[in-house]
């Protein structure tokens, strides 16, 4: 599904040169749930940022389903339209548009129908719980609410990989429990690979694989909790 | 549909930024749509004023305004008679006024002073509408009821030669053959062109007594008065075709105090457009900058979702759009209020250098220039809005995801 051959990253700061990747390889299966951790500064959303092609000034190269990327980014940027879907710590839903029109943004922009449109997203809706606010604007919704909408939003159009950056970051225990149980029954029915960057171990019990970064190296590769 | 929805819901994020971004768009399009209107009644008042004074045609001999002279009316147009009842003939036109254009000297019998005199027809008063204000006395009387030679004196020539309507006085003039000539005129009234200089010169006689004080048969020129709404310029070809040896001249090419209004007007509302824009311009800039500010990570997230960077554009510019267009309509909706006002409110200008009356102060709306306005303020607006958004859009996803 997605594969690293010896990716690095450099930062710019002034006159000094950070590497924030050094020469990652891996690979990631179709359907696998993977756990990037680490503590703060060790890479995790640098390579989150690669893996969700929205960083593309890398070093190496990046295959996405057996292809080459070329880092061209009008065609990364179809790549996410069309495969790739994306679950943010700070849920970041379009405050104008209403929980509907959140969810349903990712089929207009992949030009879905507007009666196959409607019925998509009333279906996930009613999978998150969230049928009934369908009509509601972020502002009104809790935290864990947003979530769900934000995990609806991300899986509507069936994409192929889901970034999610810290999903569970600012949800109570119980709303994050259920925030990751509905990513997953979700994810498995359509055979989706996540990509999670996490410290939180709640999260990280449900991953299938579990990525360890420091100094931008992977330290280790295993299905035990990370140490954040 | 749904853009401009989500362009209007954007725009109520913040209403109070919105509310000074209307508000300075409604009073740019007032001030733009009132001073262009006020330019425009101008123009039409001093159009009228020329076209009134000349008549919408001037028809004279070629030499009429290029040569000087020998003696009076050399130049001036034999037979005008029959030229001006082939020109009744034409389709357009209301009146042919037939002219003498005469100087010499007036005198009380005491004193004596320079005149310039018009030998008109009676009915050109009538036909003119209220062109001279009348000061004492009465207009001319039509030829047919002119029992003694009657005559127009100006404001100040009047008071200069001590005369009052019912007063007789005696004007001296060169004949055609270059004799002296002079006839007693009974003043029939005192009027005022609004001129002061004018004023001081001024003399209307019937063209008849003009032609007796000139000893001719001739005129100087003269003038053809159009229906409302009818094309000069295709009436000037009629007119060239039937009457080819005579010089046909449009009023704009005499009214030059229009030509230098008009020049000068346009050059203050020009600059005055131009200040007007440049505000509208940084207004709406820093307004959407913020607001694109505001939104990085609004914009970050769209991206990453896979909106294209024109596609977020295009909503950018549509919230300026939606505010160029809500302030130009509450700026036009004032501007006509305004010009309403004027309309029934009987406010006066003063006097325009070199006259001695003022003019009532009205704005035309003119709906070409309120669309013209309009939509320079949403090119400006829509603009300024892309030239912001393109600010925030360069951003990288991944940084403009952290912005906070």
């Amino acid at each position: 599904m997605l594969q690293f051959k010896q990716v690095s990253k450099y930062y710019q700061t002034g006159q000094i040169q950070q590497q924030a990747l050094k020469h990652i390889s891996e690979q990631i299966q179709t359907g696998e749930m993977i756990g990037l951790c680490g503590p703060s500064g060790s890479g995790k959303s640098t390579l989150l940022n690669i893996c969700g092609l929205l960083d593309l000034s890398y070093q190496g190269e990046l295959y996405f389903d057996g292809h080459k990327l070329d880092n061209d980014p009008q065609h990364c940027m179809i790549l996410r339209r069309q495969q790739l879907g994306f679950v943010f710590q700070r849920f970041n839903l379009v405050p104008v548009m209403s929980a509907f029109e959140n969810v349903e943004y990712p089929l207009m922009l992949n030009q879905v129908a507007i009666r196959e449109r409607k019925q998509r997203v009333m279906q996930i809706l009613d999978a998150v719980g969230m049928a009934e606010f369908a009509h509601s604007k972020p502002d009104r919704l809790s935290g864990g609410q947003q979530q769900r909408i934000a995990v609806a939003r991300a899986l509507v159009h069936k994409p192929r990989l889901v970034i999610a950056d810290e999903p569970t970051a600012s949800l109570d225990s119980h709303t994050a429990h259920q925030v990751v149980e509905l990513m997953k029954d979700i994810g498995k029915s359509h055979q989706t690979t996540f990509v999670i960057a996490t410290h939180d171990s709640r999260m990280s019990e449900h991953c299938s694989r579990l990525i360890q970064l420091q100094d931008g190296q992977i330290l280790a590769k295993e299905t035990a909790t990370c140490v954040a | 549909m749904r853009r401009l929805k989500h362009a209007l819901l954007n725009v109520q994020r913040n209403r109070r930024r919105s509310v000074m971004s209307v508000l300075i768009i409604a009073i740019a399009v007032l001030a733009l749509v009132s001073a262009g209107g006020f330019g425009l009644f101008t123009y039409q008042s001093l159009a009228e004023a020329a076209a009134r004074d000349t008549g919408h045609l001037t028809l004279s001999s070629q030499q009429y305004f290029t040569e000087q002279e020998d003696f009076p009316l050399q130049c001036g147009l034999a037979d005008w008679q029959q030229q001006r009842q082939a020109l009744m003939a034409i389709n357009g036109i209301k009146a042919v006024q037939p002219r003498i254009e005469f100087s010499g000297l007036i005198s009380n019998g005491d004193k004596s002073a320079i005149f310039i005199g018009q030998g008109v027809l009676a009915s050109e008063f009538t036909q003119k509408g209220p062109f001279l204000d009348v000061k004492a006395g009465q207009l001319l009387s039509p030829e047919e009821r002119q029992e003694q030679p009657q005559v127009l004196l100006g404001e100040e020539l009047a008071r200069n030669m001590k005369a009052k309507p019912g007063n007789w006085i005696t004007l001296l003039s060169t004949t055609t053959e270059g004799a002296l000539n002079a006839y007693d005129f009974m003043v029939q009234g005192i009027v005022s062109t609004g001129v002061p200089e004018m004023d001081k010169r001024l003399v209307y006689v019937s063209l008849d007594f003009s032609q007796a004080l000139l000893a001719t048969d001739k005129v100087s020129l003269m003038s053809v008065f159009a229906f409302a709404n009818q094309d000069i310029e295709q009436l000037k070809q009629q007119v060239e075709q039937q009457q080819a040896s005579l010089l046909v001249t449009p009023w704009w090419k005499q009214a030059f105090f229009y030509e230098a209004v008009k020049g000068l007007y346009n050059r203050i509302f020009g600059v005055m457009g131009i200040i007007m824009a440049l505000v509208v311009f940084v207004s709406l800039f820093n307004t959407l900058s913020m607001s694109v500010t505001e939104r990085t990570r609004e914009i970050g997230t769209l991206s990453a979702l896979g909106t294209a960077n024109s596609e977020q554009l295009i909503g950018f510019v549509l919230e300026a759009v939606v505010l160029a267009v809500i302030g130009s309509l509450i700026g036009l909706l004032l501007s006509g209020s305004v010009s309403l006002f004027l309309l029934f409110a009987d406010i006066q200008m003063p006097p325009p250098p070199g006259r001695s009356v003022g003019y009532p102060l009205h704005i035309t709306f003119s709906l070409f220039l309120a669309a013209i306005v309009s939509f320079g303020v949403v090119c400006i607006c829509a603009l300024a809005s892309a030239i912001a958004a393109n600010k925030g859009l360069k951003k990288p996803i991944t940084e403009a995801l952290i912005y906070v």
